[in-house]
């Protein structure tokens, strides 16, 4: 699993790519608390390099999701691929998150 | 289908491989990788390849996650195995109980266990008593399917009544190269309502191969199988079968093929030392129970909600589907004396259970156990297993061995079945031992209600309850042929609600 964080001046953009599962998501949840830090309202994560998703890896963007409402921000999920779309239709996430067809149309906040 | 590679003695053995791994998420993937590797050998595609992985991951995080504790140094096994036409994954563990309704509701489990249960075709959590508890993955494998093996004109809906076949069909037992052809005949009769193997011919080609299935078939001059009727047996070499999928090509309707058939059986079963053949027969008509009766099959239950309201049947009732769930009725044919046996039968269900007995005059010696006596089980451990059948949404619960825990597995496996939705569960209580009565007593007062008895299933007696999960039975609606089935219809009734 691997993000690449890149910031503009009014979104932060994660890009996650490889796997999340049981063992990764630990790593990734570390790599997306940096991007807390910054003053960016505005989360974009971008997972056209995403591979496989579990459980793990659901909770984390369930994390995220919550850790931006507290701050009053907007996360935007894009470029997802079938089999992750899929994942994220089977456990109702895609009902909880705004998810976007490509990186371009999720930066529009 | 892709060509399986896996020696046949291992494919159809009680597994195909075991791992056992320490309970710690290290090991996880290594699970994945042990499951993907004999994945592959059955043809799945990239697709269901990622879902077997996800869905693997899942029960053995669960696994790690609620059978042991903090810091305990546990194992657990997953193993693969194969039974004909699906795929399975069982991860088994010694460690604490769990079972799906608490799962379910627990923050931590509940989205993994959303996951198991969609990304499978089957999924399972079965308590194994003090052996643990195994979680089962179940994905149903793709082959060759009847939509493809028919023609476009036998794809279409024809309405119309074809022409009556002037020839004489002869019969003889199936082959295993005839599969496709009966496949087709399966479509002809019932369209895609009728149980799924025969829509497949390469797990019908298994089935008779392994000798789980034999069938009469009935032959025009053209060389078309028009007619079928199997025994489906439980193991191979069994004493007794269930006949049933009795297929008549609507051009050939009137020729007594399905009786001419019946008879061929059970000369087949007389020569082959074979104790009897079971039957059910639909009851949204009577002409099916009779042709039972007139071959001397006697009555021996009735299964309530046993069918979906969407079976039909093409050319015999106009496409026309039942107003509720199908009930059947259970009749048995006996074609050789079996041995003498003893039968423990509880107060409430003794005086029908003893009609049915001396009825289908089984050797039977009969011992009431009354309400005020609790005999206690011969055995600590009970064995249980769970069939879930999704094409009819009914699953059977079987008690293999009773035991002192019987009844706890029995009622969370009901749970679990009816979390599931599924519409109508059967109980089979082996009636060898005392505790059998209180085992069926106890059961009657948790919901089940008496079906019948099952002679001889699995060397012995079994008797049979329902449980209906929600489902609305009229039984106005349900036809009976005989005065006998009447009045089992009335009994079972009694404890409706």
């Amino acid at each position: 699993m691997e993000t690449t964080i890149s910031k503009s001046a009014n979104y932060t953009v994660i890009a996650v790519a490889g796997r999340i599962d049981t063992v990764t998501a630990v790593e990734f949840e570390r790599s997306v608390s940096q991007a807390f830090e910054d003053e960016n309202n505005a989360l974009i994560i971008d997972c056209s390099g995403l591979e496989y998703i579990s459980s793990s890896g659901l909770r984390v963007f369930l994390m995220i999701q919550k850790k931006m409402m507290a701050k009053k921000g907007q996360l935007h999920i894009c470029s997802l691929r079938p089999n992750i779309k899929e994942i994220f239709d089977i456990s109702g996430f895609s009902g909880i998150f705004k998810l976007f067809g490509d990186l371009d149309s999720a930066t529009k906040f | 289908m892709t060509a399986i590679k896996i020696p046949a003695k291992i494919l159809h053995g009680a597994y195909i491989a075991r791992i056992t791994l320490f309970a710690d998420k290290f090991y996880i993937r290594s699970a994945q990788e042990f499951v993907l590797y004999y994945a592959r050998f059955f043809g799945f595609d990239e697709r269901d390849l990622t879902k077997l992985e996800l869905a693997t991951e899942e029960a053995v995080l669960s696994t790690i996650e609620n059978s042991f504790e903090e810091g305990d140094s546990g194992s657990f096994d997953v193993k693969v195995g194969y039974r004909p036409g699906a795929f399975v994954i069982s991860i088994e563990d010694q460690g604490l109980p769990a079972d799906a309704e608490r799962l379910e509701k627990q923050e931590n489990s509940a989205l993994g266990m959303l996951l198991m249960r969609n990304l499978t075709d089957e999924f399972n959590i079965v308590n194994l008593g003090r052996d643990g508890k195994r979680i089962e993955l179940v994905k149903y494998i793709h082959d060759t399917s009847i939509a493809e093996l028919l023609s476009s004109e036998e794809m279409a809906d024809n309405p119309d009544t074809p022409a009556v076949a002037g020839d004489r069909p002869t019969m003889r037992l199936i082959r295993p190269e005839d599969a496709p052809m009966l496949a087709r005949l399966a479509y002809r009769v019932y369209g895609y309502t009728y149980a799924s193997v025969f829509y497949y011919p390469d797990k019908l080609r298994e089935l008779i191969e392994n000798g789980l299935i034999n069938s009469v078939v009935s032959i025009n001059n053209e060389g078309e199988i028009v007619g079928n009727l199997s025994l489906f047996f439980e193991h191979q070499g069994a004493k007794v079968a269930d006949s049933g999928a009795a297929m008549i090509d609507p051009r050939y309707r009137g020729h007594s093929l399905f009786k001419e058939s019946k008879k061929f059986l059970q000369r087949y079963a007389e020569q082959n030392g074979m104790y009897g053949i079971y039957s059910e027969a639909v009851t949204i008509h009577p002409f099916t129970q009779q042709g039972n009766m007139s071959l001397g099959a006697k009555e021996t239950g009735i299964m309530l909600a046993y069918a979906s309201e969407n079976l039909t049947f093409k050319k015999i009732n106009n496409d026309k589907k039942s107003e509720q769930r199908q009930a059947v009725a259970l009749f048995y044919l006996k074609t050789n004396k079996e041995p003498r046996r003893k039968v423990f039968l509880n107060e409430k269900f003794f005086p029908l259970l003893q009609m049915l007995i001396q009825h289908n005059e089984l050797d039977r010696e009969l011992i009431l156990v009354s309400d005020n006596e609790s005999p206690l089980a011969e055995r600590e451990q009970a064995s249980v297993t769970t069939v879930v059948k999704p094409d009819l949404n009914i699953a059977v619960i079987m008690i293999l061995q009773h035991g002192a825990d019987v009844i706890p597995l029995v009622a969370q496996q009901l749970r679990e079945l009816c979390l599931k939705k599924i519409e109508t569960i059967y109980l089979e209580i082996p009636v060898d031992e005392a505790y059998a009565a209180v085992v069926a007593r106890e059961m009657n007062k948790r919901g089940f209600m008496l079906s019948g008895i099952i002679p001889e299933l699995r060397n012995g007696d079994i008797l049979k309850m329902q449980y209906l999960n929600n489902v609305y039975v009229n039984p106005d609606k349900i036809v009976m042929a005989s005065p006998l089935h009447k009045e089992i219809l009335g009994v079972i009734m009694q404890d409706y609600q």
